[in-house]
């Protein structure tokens, strides 16, 4: 405590050119504060592992990139994965195909509600396993009703189908008028000519308005980085698909990017014991979803008076 | 006391507090992360793509052994067999298609025998427990120890298996809890209880609790529709050439054109199977980048009760805390 000096002529005035010896003590106690105080704000950068390296930081908007700038990043990609998971994974970016419009319709009928789906989808799109990230959510609800705040989607029942229940997979509905885009405030995710809705994982900012605007639960943040185990990696990927996402990055269904847009079928679908899912172009009025849109009694969007307008239809049959 | 006293003493407790919390925050106290268990990876069975049954074109393409479907191995080509009824009019079916009733030595495979005998020294779970009280008191000290060889502790399971095949129907909810029963096993509950053909009814039972094989092709159990009416099996089969399979309207189709003869009855299914609407699809939805993979009827049904079977559900999301059900769907007051 530096008190006033009482005895003027004991503790004369420093020359006018040095700062006083209570001056020089507040502000050394003031600037050592502040510095203690900005190492402690700044501390969280220390758990921070994954600093962009400057190619990343001073990579274009998707939109922007030119075919070269795009083969460059892909390498960075191909690069960056296999010095983390030492497998060099086949990186693509692929374009929407002309006269393509998809469509999702799932059969509620035969939903049995065994969830292969959803694992199969994480073990397809790279979604990190602990903690854990999943697109799809299973509710199971009361038959004879679409109220969905009755539904259970942790349900661990021994067998399913249970009696009386039915069996609702819920993922990103793919709307034609989405509500996640319109509120990204960098343009990090936006409606592709094919009907998906995809996510640059470079290029969002990790705010979750999109989280927050979509009346499905549909997108997923990754809080931490992503952990997924070295023989689970699927090197098959694509930049707006299942490359492996960073800390901080929103993600979500993109109806398997990496193979619908290389002509096959989703994960999803092709797993699911039940054939409940189906997967086609809307366009081609000979597939099957054209069909099932065509000829089935019941299809529901869901939460349609949102007018979202989604790509994805639940259907009954029988 | 001055201001400047006063100043002092301000600016000294600013800095001492603030440095204080600065020292806090860099030593992060009370700020611990938060302790979860680990999420175990998805068991791989999960992920499995391959289809509930083989049909007959699988195991053509598979060049799959096929003598099960050499039917005049055992029929004379002369004679249809025939079809014997019980008083419910009911089909009786011969104790070939069944299967044999009590378990033989090349049933069970070593790594089944040694998972069985595991659960029958534990004898925790009910079933277990229900075989080991069969197996006498001897034998009891034997398969404790630990030298026991294969083929002795073989023999002892053999004869208590057969001992609980023998019995009165085993079943009870309590004792199968948590024991997921083949659709065949479902239908044979339904009408095996008692009867003859109540010990293959015990063996199937015994078959599910523990996991063991089955002899697909030898078991029939006729379950086809709820009503019970379709009991005959030269609705679907040819009498004069059980290899072949016969619609109503007289074509006879190879058991690997089934898909045909289903049809031929479920016209709105197989019009939404040929539209691509029903049943499972792999490979590619665009045809001019690769094939589209379908699969037939028998994929999934078994045509002899064909309803398709219950299963265990995957593991859901892991909760950060325990979630009740009461959490996960509130009471809602209409």
């Amino acid at each position: 405590m530096d008190k006033p000096p009482s005895h003027p002529v004991n503790n004369p005035a420093p020359p006018p050119h040095l700062p006083s010896r209570r001056s020089f003590l507040r502000t050394s106690a003031i600037l050592t504060t502040g510095l203690a105080a900005l190492a402690a704000s700044l501390k969280p950068l220390l758990e921070m592992n994954d600093f962009p390296t400057m190619e990343r930081f001073l990579q274009k908007y998707y939109k922007e990139m030119t075919p070269q700038d795009m083969d460059k990043v892909l390498a960075r990609i191909a690069d960056e994965t296999e010095k983390q998971y030492g497998l060099r994974p086949h990186v693509r970016d692929l374009k929407p195909m002309n006269g393509v419009e998809y469509v999702y319709c799932l059969n509620l009928t035969r939903c049995i509600g065994c969830r292969k789906c959803v694992h199969a989808c994480v073990a397809e799109n790279n979604q990190s396993r602990d903690p854990e990230i999943q697109y799809i959510r299973v509710l199971k609800l009361p038959d004879g009703s679409l109220d969905v705040d009755k539904a259970d989607h942790f349900y661990a029942s021994e067998t399913v189908p249970q009696k009386g229940f039915f069996y609702m997979p819920v993922q990103c509905q793919q709307c034609k008028n989405p509500p996640c885009v319109k509120v990204c405030p960098v343009h990090a995710t936006w409606q592709e000519a094919d009907g998906i809705t995809v996510i640059d994982y470079d290029w969002c900012i990790g705010c979750r308005y999109c989280e927050a605007a979509c009346p499905y639960w549909a997108r997923r943040f990754n809080f931490t980085q992503p952990s997924i185990p070295k023989d689970r990696l699927n090197p098959d990927m694509a930049y707006l698909g299942n490359r492996p996402r960073r800390q901080g990055v929103m993600e979500k269904c993109h109806f398997c990017i990496q193979r619908t847009r290389a002509g096959r079928y989703p994960a999803c679908l092709e797993i699911c014991p039940a054939g409940a899912r189906k997967f086609g172009n809307i366009l081609d009025p000979n597939s099957e979803v054209s069909y099932i849109l065509r000829s089935k009694r019941v299809f529901i969007q869901l939460k349609e008076e949102m007018g979202t307008s989604p790509r994805f239809f639940y259907y009954f049959d029988v | 006391m001055t201001a400047h006293t006063k100043t002092g003493i301000t600016t000294a407790i600013v800095c001492a507090t603030f440095s204080a919390l600065a020292f806090a925050f860099w030593f992060d106290s009370g700020g611990t992360h938060l302790h979860r268990p680990a999420i175990p990876l998805v068991d791989t069975n999960f992920l499995d793509k391959s289809t509930t049954r083989k049909s007959y074109a699988d195991l053509v393409r598979a060049g799959a052994d096929l003598s099960d479907f050499d039917c005049y191995v055992c029929h004379d080509k002369k004679s249809p067999p025939p079809l014997r009824l019980d008083t419910n009019q009911a089909i009786i079916v011969a104790a070939e298609h069944i299967g044999p009733t009590t378990f033989a030595a090349d049933d069970i495979g070593t790594n089944e025998l040694t998972a069985l005998m595991e659960r029958l020294r534990a004898h925790s779970d009910p079933v277990a427990g229900l075989v080991w009280q069969r197996v006498s008191n001897t034998d009891h000290l034997l398969l404790l120890k630990s030298d026991l060889s294969l083929a002795q502790g073989r023999d002892i399971v053999l004869a208590a298996l057969n001992k609980v095949v023998a019995e009165p129907c085993i079943y009870e909810s309590e004792r199968f809890k948590g024991i997921i029963l083949d659709s065949e096993t479902v239908v044979h509950l339904q009408q095996s209880q008692t009867g003859p053909n109540l010990p293959h009814l015990n063996r199937l039972l015994l078959e599910d609790a523990f996991g063991l094989p089955r002899n697909r092709h030898a078991d029939i159990v006729m379950g086809h529709g709820q009503h019970g009416r379709n009991n005959n099996c030269y609705n679907c089969h040819n009498e004069t050439n059980l290899t072949l399979l016969q619609p109503r309207d007289g074509r006879q189709l190879t058991f690997a054109q089934s898909s045909q003869l289903c049809g031929s009855c479920h016209g709105p299914t197989k019009a939404d199977w040929d539209a691509g609407a029903h049943g499972r699809i792999s490979g590619y939805w665009d045809t001019t980048k690769g094939p589209i993979e379908r699969k037939d009827c028998v994929n999934c049904h078994n045509p002899h009760h064909p309803h398709f079977p219950p299963r265990r559900p995957a593991p859901g999301p892991h909760p950060l805390r325990e979630v009740t059900v009461a959490d996960a769907s509130p009471p809602r007051q209409d």
